[in-house]
């Protein structure tokens, strides 16, 4: 028999009536409310039974007491007893009932569809800004100027942008960039291009825990930065996949103490000699950049990869003695493991911060590990510790990471991802051993529709703890 | 005291049993006071099952006990069967029907092809187009197309799939193919439409053959739609398939408790018509024959076989809900060391269609058991073995030529993809029929004769053996009444012996087959009754549930 106590309640209370029946209750001691239980029971369910001259389809229910009114009211009071816990869910389901109605009914989703298809048409762009190492998150917005005023210059290839972005951490941490850019290829040579950026971007509550592999999460510091950018780039694009660029680039970056409560503040808890342009300073870079794609997808990559080599030599302009220079080395690799359901996704990173002529390097343009950064200019390695955990001057990274498809529909998909980071900074590359890494490891889940990612969630595990991450993107 | 109180309370329950509720005799206009309209979106119905159900579902206790316990439907009749009601009128199940009776379904005229016809309104979901007509001699119809890359799909998906539903017994509107030349449409004085940016616009002639070229057109220059009769009465919006109306008097079992609408699932599973859902349903409040109520229409077929009504069905269709978290969690914990049936499925086919005109439908990893709708819906979940029979045996009775005449209807052109259709639903109907079969005793035309004053005979029909299933001699059942021992025999009729003394005598039967080699595991109980002990039994009672 089915939930027995709620049966022989309902034929109770359907056969008695319901105020009869409470009224009995409340006299009756509970051997005497069992027998009366039980003796309704079966007294009454009894099934109905046919006559001689009935047919196959009659009228006659098997169980023609459950259409009373009496057993309908019993049906109602169950419901209403048993969904009692459920009432803040009930209440979830009045609001969004009506709303669901009329997001359809007027065509919402459409019409958002359309002005967003619409605002592209002309060249802006919206986009998404996360706060490094939390959950905050705030928008921002490119402009494509040569859409915008449909620019019909004789250069025809001709792209200029104007961006920015804004989120909000708390008090006094208010992070924005605005910028500018454009790009120009060749007429009579349209694999050559040459291109500039001027940004400014203002970053209040940046973490620092001092330099070294071994540094301590009790020496949590915060910085502010500000930083004004400006560079200049010459292209070309060998083939699709196949570009190298050189470029110069000045920055003027200006270092104060950051706004976090519980926090030391970088230049109450470090010193200059501790950590090099702690007060700033004005650089400049000129470099070189071989990239090689081979990505099917950049937004979500199921075969190929890339690789990109970087080198930049850098000095100041502001009578600090900085000397140096940075190589880089980044690596990915997707392979389809006999589907492209599953993915088996490897990325290599190396680099190296090397002081030149006797000079020194700026901690902000040291070797960064740790976190999940959402732009370029954040440290996007090491989940399973916190943003900026560790710098130092030479870095190593690895990270293997499975991702599978658990659900598709039409044109939405998410995959689940586990995965694995390795890595670690020294001072020197000989130093750098088994004994500097640390390892990480991680679970998380990506909506994407037609293939982009608009959704990452993910929880990483490290010897620190664990750090949770919802982002825009997937890292890599 | 305390006991004679006890006895009070049950004599007070005696006196209130009486059954109420019974639809009066309401005039038309009364009952429409009564009964405002409502209506639902996909939108909603897409929360409520995705998200509250799911949620809600955790926290009902009485509800999770009942589904899995094995709740019978309360609105089926003393012989197991389900009366004629405002949800359900027993066609096929309960005469032969002709082939020709088959295949014209619910009849009705279609709108006169010379025209002219004035649109009222357009239809435009951004992927396939529709208007609301009225033609020459003001009857009103919906016109709906097929999408562009899949001519024939969804109209024919339409026309074929009513029929069945039809001829099972339920209420749908009347739906023929039409093909037009698209000067014939007008745009009527007032009529609108929503653009495909989701703007409401005025529609113009201009509009009606801009929008017409989202369909398909013939090769003869024609447009091809399915019209849909608008339905006579006065539309109430849609039919929960879970509660009840409470403001309609003969509304008084909870939906989910209707065997015909749980049994929804099981012609869903046959036809493939995975959309399942209240939106797809509209009560009409009518006046037949001097009595006004409220009538329950099933409608909207397009998703019907391998059709999504505007794309060909995902592959994952009909395997999983649309947000499937029991299969989403398997793929998690599995870390997709295998792919799931409907993908490899998908993978062998080379991630292609077949039949344009078809869309996506095999009966490759077909499950009755596992088939699923696009959305859950409780009544679903609570079906039984006994709702499952019920609904077999109703599909059994759709003979090979049924099923080929009603596919004809669809005109498909493709002769190939016609051919496939055909004998798709014809194994499909055998794995339906053999499933359920298994997981009742398929017992029918159940007769109990009096031999003598203690011997009856027993006579059936083995539904199972008259289709194929199982051989008369792979089959065997035994019989006892409730104190008695179980007696084995080969075939109908057997003979039992009743207990004289007994006015009421239960007779339970179990059936073996050497596909199973088990007994039944749900017997079927035969209630026999008399008036006085002079009088012969008869059968007054049916039951193949649990209860």
């Amino acid at each position: 028999m089915h939930d027995y106590g709620i049966m022989l309640f309902n034929q109770a209370a359907k056969k008695t009536g319901d105020r009869a029946f409470f009224m009995l209750i409340k006299r009756l001691g509970m051997k005497q409310i069992v027998l009366l239980l039980v003796c309704t029971t079966f007294l009454f369910s009894i099934p109905a039974s046919a006559d001689p001259n009935d047919d196959l389809y009659t009228q006659k229910l098997r169980h023609p007491e459950e259409t009373s009114a009496n057993a309908i009211r019993s049906r109602a009071l169950t419901r209403w007893i048993f969904g009692l816990p459920g009432l803040p869910i009930d209440l979830l389901k009045a609001g969004a009932d009506p709303t669901m109605s009329y997001l359809e009914n007027k065509r919402i989703v459409k019409k958002i569809d359309w002005a967003w298809t619409e605002i592209k048409k002309y060249g802006f762009k919206p986009e998404t800004r996360f706060a490094p190492g939390g959950f905050r998150s705030g928008l921002g917005l490119k402009i494509e100027g040569h859409r915008l005023f449909k620019t019909d210059l004789s250069l025809p290839h001709l792209q200029y942008n104007v961006f920015g972005g804004f989120v909000n951490k708390g008090k006094n941490a208010h992070y924005y960039d605005v910028g500018a850019d454009y790009k120009i290829s060749f007429a009579n040579n349209p694999s050559l291009y040459h291109a500039s950026t001027a940004a400014f971007e203002h970053r209040p509550r940046e973490d620092f825990f001092g330099i070294g592999p071994d540094t301590s999460l009790g020496d949590e510091s915060d910085y502010n930065k500000d930083m004004l950018r400006l560079d200049t780039r010459l292209g070309y694009q060998w083939t699709f996949s196949l570009k190298t660029e050189g470029f110069f680039r000045y920055r003027h970056i200006q270092i104060g103490n950051g706004h976090e409560e519980d926090s030391f503040r970088i230049k109450e808890h470090f010193t200059e000699d501790q950590v090099p342009g702690i007060h700033g300073s004005n650089v400049i870079d000129l470099g070189f950049l071989f990239e090689h794609d081979t990505r099917d997808m950049i937004e979500d990559p199921m075969q190929g990869g890339y690789e990109k080599f970087e080198i930049s030599f850098s000095d100041d302009a502001s009578g600090d003695n900085f000397h140096y220079m940075n190589i880089e080395f980044r690596a990915a690799r997707y392979f389809q493991l006999l589907s492209d359901r599953r993915i088996l996704a490897l990325r290599f990173y190396a680099g190296r911060s090397q002081p030149l002529g006797g000079g020194q390097v700026p901690f902000f343009d040291l070797q960064r590990l740790g976190g999940y950064g959402n732009q370029t200019s954040e440290s996007d390695m090491l989940r399973g510790y916190e943003y900026n955990r560790f710098f130092d001057q030479t870095a190593i990274a690895f990270t293997p990471e499975y991702r599978y498809k658990i659900w598709n529909y039409n044109n939405f998909d998410a995959d689940s991802v586990i995965f694995a980071d390795i890595g670690g900074v020294s001072k020197e590359i000989h130093s750098m051993g088994f004994d500097k890494l640390r390892v990480d490891y991680g679970v998380g889940l990506r909506v994407k529709h037609l293939r982009d990612t608009f959704l990452s969630i993910e929880a990483a595990h490290g010897n620190e703890g664990i750090q949770f991450y919802i982002r825009s993107k997937a890292p890599f | 005291m305390k006991f004679s109180s006890t006895l009070l309370g049950i004599l007070i329950g005696c006196s209130v049993l009486l059954p109420t509720g019974q639809a009066d005799s309401a005039s038309l206009s009364r009952l429409d006071q009564k009964i405002s309209g409502r209506e639902t979106t996909f939108y909603r119905e897409f929360f409520d099952q995705v998200v509250y159900y799911p949620l809600a579902r955790l926290l009902r206790w009485d509800q999770y006990i009942t589904r899995h316990v094995g709740m019978e439907a309360l609105d089926v009749n003393v012989f197991d069967e389900v009366p004629d009601s405002a949800f359900f009128e027993n066609r096929l199940g309960k005469q032969s029907m002709s082939i020709s009776e088959i295949a014209k379904g619910p009849g009705g005229t279609p709108p006169e092809t010379k025209g002219p016809w004035v649109v009222t309104k357009g239809k435009d979901d951004g992927y396939t187009v529709g208007f609301f007509i009225k033609d020459a001699k003001g009857d009103k119809y919906l016109l709906k197309f097929d999408p562009a890359d899949h001519p024939e799909m969804a109209t024919s998906a339409e026309i074929i799939a009513h029929k069945f539903f039809y001829a099972f017994g339920y209420h749908v509107p009347s739906y023929a193919i039409v093909y037009f030349k698209p000067d014939i449409l007008e745009a009527g004085p007032n009529a609108t439409y929503y653009n495909g940016n989701g703007f409401k616009k005025k529609l113009d002639n201009s509009a009606i053959q801009e929008l017409l070229q989202k369909a398909p057109v013939t090769k003869n220059g024609r447009y091809r739609a399915v019209a849909s009769r608008i339905l006579d009465g006065i539309p109430k919006g849609y039919m929960s398939l879970e509660g009840r109306r409470s403001s309609d008097p003969d509304d008084l079992i909870p939906h989910e408790d209707r065997r015909e609408i749980r049994a929804l699932e099981v012609i869903g599973a046959w036809t493939n018509q995975y959309d399942l859902r209240s939106g797809n349903t509209l009560d009409m409040l009518i006046d037949e024959n001097g009595k006004a109520y409220l009538k329950h229409y099933i409608i909207d077929f397009g998703s019907s076989f391998g059709s999504a009504g505007y794309r060909a069905k995902h592959p994952s269709a009909a395997h999983e809900t649309v947000i499937d978290f029991g299969a989403i969690a398997r793929a998690f914990v599995e870390l997709k060391v295998e792919d799931k049936v409907w993908e490899d499925r998908w993978d062998q086919n080379g991630r292609t269609i077949a039949y344009q005109s078809l869309g996506y439908f095999d009966n490759i990893h077909f499950n009755p058991a596992a088939w699923r709708s696009q959305l859950d819906q409780e009544a679903f979940l609570r079906l039984t073995e006994a709702d499952g029979y019920w609904a077999s045996k109703i599909i059994a009775r759709f003979s090979d030529e049924m099923i080929r005449a009603v596919v004809k209807t669809g005109e498909i052109t493709n002769q190939e993809a016609e051919s496939f259709l055909i004998d798709t639903l014809i194994e499909r109907r055998d794995m339906i029929v053999r499933y359920w079969f298994s997981k009742a005793v398929p017992l029918e035309s159940i007769q109990v004769k009096p031999v003598n004053t203690t011997t009856y005979s027993l006579n059936f029909e083995d539904l199972a053996v008259a289709h194929g299933i199982d051989s008369p001699m792979s089959v065997k059942y035994r019989w006892r009444t409730k104190r008695g021992s179980w007696q084995e025999y080969q075939a109908s009729p057997a003979s039992l012996q009743l207990d004289t003394d007994r006015l009421k005598e239960t007779v339970f039967i179990e059936r073996w087959s050497s596909a199973s080699q088990k007994w039944s595991s749900l017997p079927l109980r035969l209630k026999l009754s008399r008036s006085a002990s002079q009088e012969p039994f008869h059968l007054s009672g049916i039951n193949r549930g649990h209860d």
